[in-house]
């Protein structure tokens, strides 16, 4: 395909702009993309530091089809509790707003994080944990096991075995919904995983 | 004291330096994008208390002049973006400038490691046991399978970037180099001009190379691939400057002369003029065409010539008339005479 702005050369940036839940497709060639008037934002789409960033709107966007061009991006009213940055805007700047945005959106990059970075996984350096820290996180798990700690074993043996059922449910439940692109469940689904997740981790 | 990039006497190889950086963020605060004044200003004090015993300066960039963040931005210790825009940051610096950690930038932290010549493991370790340092004092927001979380999705995992300038004076001329650029991106490294992304607009030749994925490698595995690219290449520019010596000795002679002879007589030169000359006598040093009667460090020339650098030098706003003659009197005043002028 032509670049769309000199129809000369080949259009090999394929970018795709989402104002308003408008979705609009441009293809172009590397020479016009630079100069283009594409704002203060997008030049430092070649400008190093976000390159890639940048394009993942682009990755994301395409996840939109022909037929649900007036609709917004799916899942794009799914808020970050902790920062308030909307999967929509996300989407849009490429950029995080907190650390705990990694987990809000990521059910809904599914393998685009593997697709930008060519894998999912850190396996480079850790952070050390700060003694107190530390502490204070087993200070917690102690006390939740010092509550529980007065009931019934069997009972408890009984109320984990259902907890892991109820995941295991949960979790094919968001499979679904993620097929179904049903973004908003999906992230119900997610929540209520991590919860029953946090809480079995709290009774080991 | 000499900046890193100052120091006289280093060889200078088609390997000009090498620069280690490391995105961090810090657990109890939202990415700097997302904080309002108020939180910014705490963020940056809570860091900067944290930090005060590192030996480093410290400047805040709101209070410097634009000409002092654009000297900042083509020393390469700030990005551009980050050079242009006004929120607060704050920024340590190291009395040689090679070790920098600017605060509340994209990230929390960015911390940066430059030195001269292929030295990334070195940065690394310098980086590494920094990064252990403040570590020591914050709790950096991690999670198991992402690593370290950053703002752009381009830098979690290690949040290492690492990226070798290269002087490509003759292989970036070749007709195929912008397709090369092309082919090793599609490698997960870029190659792209240090001042200009454009070959033809890059003048002086310098080319940056630095990976694109920072997730699931290693920071070792990262820094060695970069050095295998950074090696191939260097190896392809040595070949073609040993071939050209070997068969157009007297032209390139011929160049490198007449490039010196604008540098160190001219009155007037543009950044244009002054990266293309000074690069052409850099290749001629490097193999033995023009021999001058101290050392010199072309690569710091090349620094010091840059828009910002120039006004610094100056010391007031420059106007266009005025770069051209300010840079002029720089590089004459700053390039040894030859030792042979048979």
């Amino acid at each position: 395909m032509l670049c769309e702005r000199c129809r000369q050369r080949e259009a090999n940036i394929r970018y795709t702009e989402i104002i308003n839940g408008e979705v609009t497709e441009h293809h172009l060639c590397m020479e016009c993309a630079r100069s283009g008037d594409f704002g203060h934002r997008y030049t430092a789409l070649f400008d190093g530091e976000s390159q890639l960033g940048k394009l993942l709107s682009g990755l994301l966007g395409f996840a939109v089809d022909a037929d649900s061009r007036e609709q917004s991006v799916p899942g794009s009213s799914i808020v970050c509790p902790v920062c308030h940055t909307s999967y929509a805007d996300f989407v849009k700047e490429s950029r995080f707003g907190c650390a705990d945005c990694y987990e809000v959106f990521a059910l809904l990059m599914g393998d685009h994080i593997r697709t930008l970075q060519g894998s999912d996984t850190h396996t480079g350096k850790r952070p050390m944990k700060s003694k107190g820290r530390v502490k204070a996180d087993i200070g917690k798990q102690m006390e939740k096991k010092a509550e529980n700690s007065g009931g019934n074993p069997a009972a408890e043996d009984h109320a984990a075995a259902e907890r892991t059922e109820k995941i295991m449910q949960l979790e094919l439940q968001l499979k679904e919904a993620l097929r179904e692109e049903e973004y908003e469940l999906a992230a119900k689904y997610r929540d209520e995983i991590r919860a029953l997740k946090t809480e079995e981790a709290a009774y080991e | 004291m000499n900046k890193w990039f100052e120091v006289i006497g280093k060889p200078q190889g088609i390997v000009v330096s090498s620069r280690v950086r490391l995105a961090r963020n810090i657990d109890g605060f939202a990415f700097p994008e997302k904080l309002n004044t108020g939180e910014r200003r705490k963020l940056i004090d809570t860091l900067r208390l944290g930090l005060s015993d590192l030996d480093m300066n410290y400047v805040e960039l709101g209070g410097l002049e634009t000409r002092e963040k654009k000297a900042l931005r083509e020393k390469r210790v700030i990005h551009s973006t980050i050079a242009s825009r006004d929120t607060e940051m704050g920024l340590f610096l190291s009395e040689d400038e090679s070790v920098s950690i600017l605060l509340a930038g994209d990230d929390h932290l960015k911390l940066q490691c430059q030195l001269p010549g292929s030295s990334l493991h070195k940065g690394w370790d310098i980086l590494n046991d920094l990064d252990e340092q403040i570590n020591e004092k914050f709790d950096y927001a991690f999670h198991e399978k992402y690593g370290y979380l950053t703002a752009f999705p381009t830098n979690m995992g290690t949040g290492l970037r690492a990226s070798v300038v290269l002087h490509l004076p003759l292989i970036s001329k070749e007709r195929n180099f912008k397709r090369l650029m092309e082919e090793i991106g599609r490698m997960g490294i870029s190659l792209k001009g240090v001042y200009r992304s454009d070959p033809s607009e890059n003048y002086g030749c310098l080319y940056s190379l630095s990976n694109q994925k920072t997730l699931g490698q290693s920071e070792k595995e990262i820094i060695e691939n970069v050095e295998r690219f950074a090696m191939q290449l260097a190896g392809q520019e040595r070949q073609a400057e040993n071939e050209m010596v070997r068969t157009r000795r007297a032209e390139l002679e011929d160049e490198a002369y007449k490039s010196y002879g604008v540098l160190k007589y001219a009155r007037r030169l543009s950044l244009k003029e002054a990266m293309m000359y000074l690069s052409t006598v850099r290749m001629g040093i490097a193999n033995g065409l023009i021999t001058l009667k101290k050392p010199v460090n072309i690569h710091s020339l090349m620094v010091h010539v840059q828009p910002g650098m120039t006004e610094q030098f100056a010391g007031r706003k420059l106007t266009e008339d005025d770069y051209c003659t300010v840079r002029a009197q720089f590089i004459r005043s700053e390039l040894p005479e030859l030792l042979r002028q048979d």
